[in-house]
Formats: structure tokens, sequence, C-alpha cells
């Protein structure tokens, strides 16, 4: 449980602590949570924002309920490994946002070599850094994951919604992400019912879908890894509570 | 006395950056910008990758303006394999630049609001405001380019969809409802950036530099000659353990420093003589919003989108021809040099963003400035680390 | 131990109605009118094109043209296009269960589309009892029929599924030739009637006559709205439960049939889906316990 009471200094202090952190990415992750636009106002001010290099003006890590991470950890700068180490301490529990950081995105891509400092060439995802093990809780899809993904997912974190949270469990431990996925978990395996859901979900357009055989088709060119489209199928997570009537 | 400060992380920017300052009596003698995140490696990634992905890729440099770089990416490839765009591709795409455009210059509002307005209420009430008008432009990127962030619809040949004439007509008319909002947020603004020069006790060309001004256009970009770039290593620049830690290359306009964004773009386009000091670039940048939408509207009202906006041929080239791709970004000129083979592979990949270049223009802005407010020097260029580090 | 009983066949039901309209399909014509006052924007479903079935998007009431086979291939794909693309607001949706599944999904999620879960305000679920391509279509024809006919219409009669043929004859079809030649996936399905959607959709013999069964309060208030609005169009007669056992009926031989393909896979062992190993043993916690409690609660 990450919310627990001895964490209040205060006895008034009843609001949930949340920082978001940016190793390696493009911070549209943490863009894509103001793209709520309205709702994103209202949850900062239900919430307290604890950290954020764009959006507070505090300089030190402090403790905290919950740290929402983008971006996959570079093994070769030390103040990533840095940051790991504080957030495994001052965090109860750590969500990792996005594509590159739950899944490794297109920073898997990335080979090094390039000036000025071309050392820097290995990204892993956050859920895949030992130290972070235990606190790396949820993981949510996509590069960026949608607003109202985020907005949902933080309403099912502040009311424990475990129905809604359950699904993005499984995920902090799943290591692939791509178009791939659908491919042999869902089409290879005779589960694919061809709704065409992926294909919304596809950030990237790598996912098509043919209509003489009634399946999606995979562009692996395009993939960026993100995971949407697995996530996204009907077939890859049940139970979700379906409206009763 | 002269003392060396350092300063990591700048609160209320993009991205992790830092500050090497030398402060004589309080006030900076000479100063240094520089980026800390780690380099993802964009250019030797894409290399030998086929060039029809590369705005895909690239929109992954940053996810504020992501847009700018697919385009400029888009472009470069075009420019390389001789690809002709569309006519109306090009004015979507660059619909779709000074909408990001707008959308970066108030995330930017949101993110110095701290600053401005002090006062919580007021603070909350302004960003909500403003977030009305964010999600006007997310709704047209949305609607042009697929998605708000990273948006796939910008492919090299063109536009992939067609924007048709009813979602033409919707955009406009939430332009005619937006438009007297965006200028009552210019106004109070501008009015917060005044406050906050009075409270601060800044003098009026406070963050001044004799720098020269670079930009190729004053909406979407021309072609550029990619040979009067050149590039200075931090291993040049710096000692020490800096060598070893500033992650950011200093690109170089003709051998010399530039500034470059709104305040440029106004200099070389529409004939403004500049103040110098920083505070004024708060202010051009509310402007500019103001002056983006009157062109989103003035593109959308002119021409119609139904056809195909999009030229597939694959691009392939002979491997020595650059092609150098411009896009004038939210924060200044963005630009990528590509070169490909004759299988449509790259084999040379090129990114000089803003941020880049207008880090030796903070360096240069921060040289007379109080120690302690240095920050606003920073702030007041907008900062996208990501993108200068990419 | 698993009762195939109504319940699990064909959901919670508030009323039945059979709808004589005038001319088309009145699911058609009643999306049409509902399109015409207002009530929603766009349709989302699928229709014929230049001899294949294609999803579509329909924002105009003279555009709307419904699928009349049950080939409802690749609907979502359209969501991200009505909502993000043309930001409409109050988009029906008309398919079988499995793209209702992915809609669901999707709503309750957000994963994968932006505001999905405001801007639907019509789902109608098509009975189906599996879903075919164009080829599997034919070799079925071929197969029942012995001869090379092409297939207009699907619909469902007192004696079962029924193809309207283009030369005029009907064909009924049996089941357990049908299931053989159904995508894999739908072998596998549980949710034959929609479950979970506001209206079910059966498509009876006549092509202007269909049943409706009404399942929550929002398909209810909008059908009653038409009604009230186009007396003279449609022709609404209220149905018994025993009036539709014909397709309770059918229903069941299906889900035998379907229930045989989960077990054989479940005993081989084939693997299920990633993130869910859990997929099929929960099937068996349905097996041992559908009288008890909702089962839309639970898949």
């Amino acid at each position: 449980m990450f919310f627990s009471r001895e964490d209040f200094i205060r006895e008034d202090d009843l609001k949930v602590k949340v920082g978001f952190f940016h190793f390696s990415s493009c911070s549209g992750c943490q863009v894509s949570f103001l793209d709520m636009f309205e709702d994103a106002v209202e949850i900062l001010d239900t919430v307290e924002l604890v950290y954020s290099n764009m959006l507070t003006k505090r300089e030190t890590v402090p403790r905290m309920h919950v740290a929402f991470a983008e971006g996959a950890l570079c093994i070769e700068d030390r103040r990533h490994l840095s940051l790991a180490r504080e957030l495994a301490e001052k965090a109860n529990i750590i969500v990792t946002v996005g594509a590159c950081a739950s899944f490794g995105g297109v920073r898997r891509l990335s080979v090094g070599s390039q000036p000025p400092q071309p050392s820097h060439q290995s990204f892993l995802p956050l859920t895949e850094v030992e130290i972070l093990k235990g606190k790396v809780k949820y993981a949510i899809p996509g590069c960026p994951p949608n607003p109202s993904l985020l907005y949902n997912f933080m309403l099912a974190l502040l009311e424990v919604n475990e129905d809604f949270l359950q699904p993005f469990e499984f995920m902090a431990s799943s290591r692939d992400a791509s178009g791939y996925d659908v491919v042999k978990e869902v089409i290879n395996k005779g589960l694919c019912v061809g709704c065409g859901t992926c294909v919304t979900a596809c950030p990237a357009r790598a996912l098509d879908f043919n209509y003489t055989y009634g399946k999606p088709t995979f562009n692996p060119l395009f993939c960026v890894h993100c995971g949407s489209c697995l996530a996204s199928c009907p077939q890859s997570f049940k139970p979700y509570p379906q409206p009763v009537y | 006395m002269r003392k060396v400060v350092r300063i990591e992380g700048i609160p209320l920017t993009e991205g992790h950056s830092g500050l090497h300052l030398e402060v004589e009596d309080g006030i900076v003698k000479d100063g240094f910008y520089f980026a800390l995140v780690p380099v993802r490696g964009f250019e030797t990634l894409l290399i030998d990758k086929e060039a029809v992905v590369a705005p895909v890729i690239t929109s992954r440099i940053c996810g504020l303006c992501q847009v700018t770089h697919a385009i400029a990416s888009a472009r470069a490839v075009e420019a390389a394999a001789g690809i002709e765009v569309p006519k109306e591709a090009e004015l979507l795409r660059e619909v779709l630049g000074l909408a990001v455009r707008i959308y970066n210059n108030l995330l930017h509002q949101i993110v110095i609001s701290e600053d401005l307005f002090p006062d919580r209420d007021e603070r909350f009430s302004f960003i909500r405001r403003v977030q009305n008008v964010r999600k006007f432009t997310g709704e047209l990127l949305e609607s042009v380019g697929g998605e708000i962030i990273h948006s796939p619809n910008l492919r090299v040949g063109g536009i992939s969809e067609p924007l048709e004439d009813f979602v033409k007509e919707k955009i406009l008319s939430s332009i005619e409802e937006i438009e007297p909002l965006l200028l009552e947020l210019k106004e109070e603004f501008n009015e917060g950036v005044e406050r906050m020069w009075r409270r601060e006790g800044l003098p009026e060309t406070f963050g001044s530099h004799s720098l020269g001004f670079f930009a190729t256009d004053k909406f979407y970009g021309k072609a550029f000659d990619f040979n009067r770039i050149s590039f200075r290593y931090p291993q040049e620049l710096f000692e020490g353990e800096l060598k070893r830690e500033v992650t950011n290359l200093y690109p170089f306009i003709d051998g010399l420093p530039v500034e470059t964004g709104p305040r440029a773009r106004k200099v070389l386009f529409d004939g403004y003589k500049p103040k110098g000091g920083v505070k004024e670039l708060h202010l051009l940048r509310s402007q500019e919003n103001v002056e983006s939408l009157a062109r989103i509207k003035e593109i959308l009202e002119n021409n119609s989108f139904n056809g195909e906006l999009w030229n597939r041929t694959f691009p392939t080239s002979d491997g020595e021809t650059v092609g150098v791709g411009v896009h004038e970004a939210p924060r200044g000129t963005n630009i990528h040099a590509v070169k490909l083979d004759k299988r449509g592979k790259i084999t040379y990949y090129k990114i000089v963003v803003p941020t880049e270049l207008n880090l030796m223009a903070v360096s240069e802005a921060l040289k007379g400035v109080p120690a302690t407010k240095v920050e606003f020097v920073v702030r007041a260029y907008d900062p996208c680390i990501v993108c200068a580090v990419h | 131990m698993l009762k195939l009983d109504r319940s699990f066949l064909l959901g919670k039901v508030k009323a039945i109605y059979r709808v004589v309209s005038k001319g088309e399909s009145p699911l058609q014509l009643i999306l049409k009118k509902m399109m015409e006052q207002e009530i929603i924007d766009g349709v989302i479903s699928a229709r014929k094109e230049g001899g294949r079935i294609v999803p579509k998007l329909f924002k105009a009431p003279s555009e709307i043209e419904l699928s009349p086979l049950n080939t409802f291939f690749g609907v979502n794909t359209l969501l991200k296009k009505a909502i993000q693309k043309y930001h409409l607001s109050r988009i029906a949706v008309v398919a079988p269960s499995c793209v209702m599944d992915g809609l669901n999904k999707t709503q309750y999620y957000g994963i994968g589309c932006n505001w999905v879960k405001t801007a639907v305000a019509l789902k109608v679920g098509i009975l189906c009892t599996g879903a075919l391509t164009q080829e599997s279509l034919n070799c079925e024809v071929l197969d029942l029929l012995g001869e090379r006919e092409e297939v207009e219409r699907c619909y469902y009669t007192k004696e079962g599924l029924a193809y309207g043929l283009s030369s005029g004859r009907e064909l009924l079809v049996n089941v357990e030739v049908h299931h053989h030649y159904v995508s894999s996936a739908c072998k596998y399905c549980l949710n034959l009637s929609a479950r979970g959607s506001d209206i079910t959709y059966i498509p009876e013999k006549e092509e202007n006559v269909g049943i409706f069964i009404i399942r929550s309060e929002r398909g209810g208030r909008t059908l009653g709205l038409l009604q009230k609005e186009y007396p003279s169009l449609l022709k609404f007669s209220s149905l018994k439960m025993s009036d539709i056992s014909h397709v309770e009926e059918l229903l069941k031989k299906k889900m035998i049939l379907n229930i045989d393909s989960i077990l054989e896979r479940v005993e081989v062992g084939l693997p299920g889906s990633k993130w869910d190993g859990n997929r099929f043993r929960k099937f068996y916690r349905v097996w041992n316990a559908i009288g008890d409690f909702n089962i839309e609660e639970v898949f």
C-alpha cells in the first residue's frame, strides 16, 4: 500500500504527494499529463506535486508517496544512477510512465558514439533496474500514454481501484513491447477477433488493417516499442468490468 | 573577489541543465550554460535505418515541440531525395508547426507562472485559461497531425491524411472563440512580466547581450546552407570534469555564436529594433502567439486540403547530396541534415536544435547579471534541454 | 456446473421489440433518424464497398448503409479518426460483441485513443455466431450448397442462421459446419449476444424487419423517443422471451461447440494471452459458478 498515515508530517496534511521525474526521454509523457487541460489543473489541485523540474522550484528530492518516472536510465550517466538510488529510497512506489521507462521504447535503438559524449549508449527501462525492482509497481504503456489514460490512471490510483490497476502491475514485469506482441500473443495463437483496437492504439501507425483476412498487419519499421497495441487488445487482459446490462 | 559557482538543475525549465559562473562581487563576469542529460544518440541510431522512418523517430527527440523535428527531418529527406511535396501539404505542415508554437509558448507560460504570479489562486486561474487555449491547439494537432504529441500523419513526402472541409470549418470557428481569450491572456501575461520585473527589481535591459540574430523565416523555415554551421565541443571549451559531463555541442553560424527564436524572427523579418534584455523575449513570445494564430487562420481560410497530400515516392539518393530540412520551431531555427544512399538508407544524420544555438546566447546574456538572478535569464530563453541533447 | 441458461446466453434484457420499418433495415433507418435528430453525430460500423466489407465512419444520415453480412472486421480502427480527427462526441457504434469488447476496454482504461469514454453515445451490438472473411464465406457456401453462390444477406429464422443468396434462394446454415468455418477466435467466444451493449440487434428474414433486445436505460430511451417521433415509419411490437426462443436455441447450440473448443484448448495446454495467464483458468471458475453471480462482471 503506497499511502500510509505515517508519511504525514502534519495532521492536516492529507494530500497524496507525487513527484514527476525525468530520465532519458523526451518529456512528452509529462506534457501529455498537462494535456488533460482543465482536468490537469484539478488534479494538481487535489494532489501535492512535490517535485517536478518543470513545474516546481524544489531542487532536492523529498519523500513522496508516488513517483512518476519517464524515460530510460542511461547506464553511463552517474546522475541517472544517483537519481535511481534516490527514488528507491524516497518514493513509496514508482509508476513508470510511457514506453521508454516501461519497456525501453525508441531508447532500445540507441547505439552511442555521438559527440560530445560518445560513451552514452546503453539505456535501460526502469523496470529492468534491479535497485528499483520492488518499487516499480505500475507501468503505463504508450508513446506518449494518452491524456485520458493518465487521467483514468490517476483517479484509479487515488481511489485505489485494484481492478483498474492490476494490468498495469502485470505490465511492470513485461519485457518486450512491440507490434510483434500482437502478432505472437494474439494473432498467432488464434485469439485475434479482428476488432482493430490495436490499429487505433498505435501512435506511430505501424499497425494497419487488412480486410482480406480480417486481421492487423505489422510494419516493424515504424514501431516505437511502446506496448500500446497489446495493452489495448481486448484479448490481452481480461477481465475488466463491463457495464452490467 | 572572483569565485567560481556551479549550479546544477535549473527549476522551472525543461530537462537537467547547469551553469558554470565566474562571479565577482556578486555579479557574473563569465558564464556558461550547458546541458547535463545523457546523449541519446539520435544522429547515430538513425544511420542505416530507412529514410521514411526518420520523421517518426526524430519526433521522439522532444515531447514539447515534436512536430518541429518531424517536419525538419521530413523536409531534409525530401531535399536529399529530390521529392516534391504538394503545396497544400507544406501549408498544413506550417499550420502544425504554428500550432505547436502556440502550444509550446503557452506551456512555457505555465512553467514559469510561479515566477509571474506568486499568489496561488491567481496562478491557478491563469493556468486554467491558458489550458483552454492549449486545448484548442491540442485539438488542432490531433485533427491535422493525428495525435497531440508525436504526430504520425507527418510523413516523408507530405501529410498522410487529407483535412476535410468540415473539419477545417470546425477549426476556424474554434479560432474565432479562442482569439479573444488569447489576446486577453497576452495582456495578463505581459502585465505579470512587468510586475515580476518590478518585484524582483530587475532593470529593463536585464540580461542583454551583443550577439547577432539568426532565423530563416517568420513562420515556416527556408533552405539554408549547412556548411555555414560549425560546432565547438565542450572538450575544447571547458576545464576539468566538465569536459566529460557537458552533453551538448555549441553550434556557431559562420563561426559566430547567435541568438535564435522569437526575437531573431522579429528582428530579421519584421524590422523590429531590439532593445536588448530578456524581458523583451517574454513579450515577443506572447506576441508571436497572436501572430501565429492569425497566420493559421489565414492559411486555413485561403486553401483547401481535400485532395491527396502525400507524394509516396520512395526516398533514395546518391549518398553524397546533403538534404537540409529547416523549420522555425517555437524556440528558433531547427535544422536537420541527412544523406541517403541508393537503397534509401540513411548514411549521415545531423541535427542542430534552437536551444543548442541559444545555449551560447544564454551564456552571453548571463554576463553582468547578479549571481542570484541568473535563473531568470535562463528561463526567459525557454530552453528545451532534451532537444539540445538529442 | 455451467448452466447454459437464458441469462448466460442473452444477458440482461429490459425489453424486446420486433420493429418493422418502411423500406430499409429498421436499424439503418433508426440510425438515420437519430442522426437527423442530432442524438448522434456519427456512426462507426461496416458496409459493402467494391465487393468487400470494410469499416466505415458515417457522418451524414444519407450515407448510412450497414453491412448485410456478419462481417465487421476492423471497425475499431476508425475510433481515432472519429474522436481525435473529427472530434465527434456522440458516436454510435454498430458491431458484434468482440468489437464492443475492444471499445469497452478503451473506454475503461483510455489506452489507445483519447477520451473514448465520453465520446460514445450508443452501442448497438449485433447478434453473432462467428465472423467470416469473404473467402471462408465462399468455402462455407460451397460446402453446404455444393455450388458457388454469392451471399447477399445474413439473418436469423426460426430454423436458425440463414443466408439470403443472390439467386433469391435461402440457405440454412448448419451450426456445426458454421463452427468449422468461422474465424478462429470466434470459436472461443462466450458472448454471442453482445451482452454489455445498449441494444442487441437481430436481423430477420424480411429485410425491413428486425428484433431489438433492449439492455440499458439509454437504449430504451432512445428507441422510445424514435417510436414516438416516427410512428408511421417504424412499427414496434413488443415480444416476450418465448418469442425469441429460437435465438436462444441457436446460441445454445453454438455455445456448446464453443465450450468444446475452449476445453480442448485448455486440455492440450495451448498458450493463452500474455498478461493474463488466467484467461482459461477463469473459464473454469465460471464453469463452476455460473448460476451464482452476474456473468458480465466476470468476462
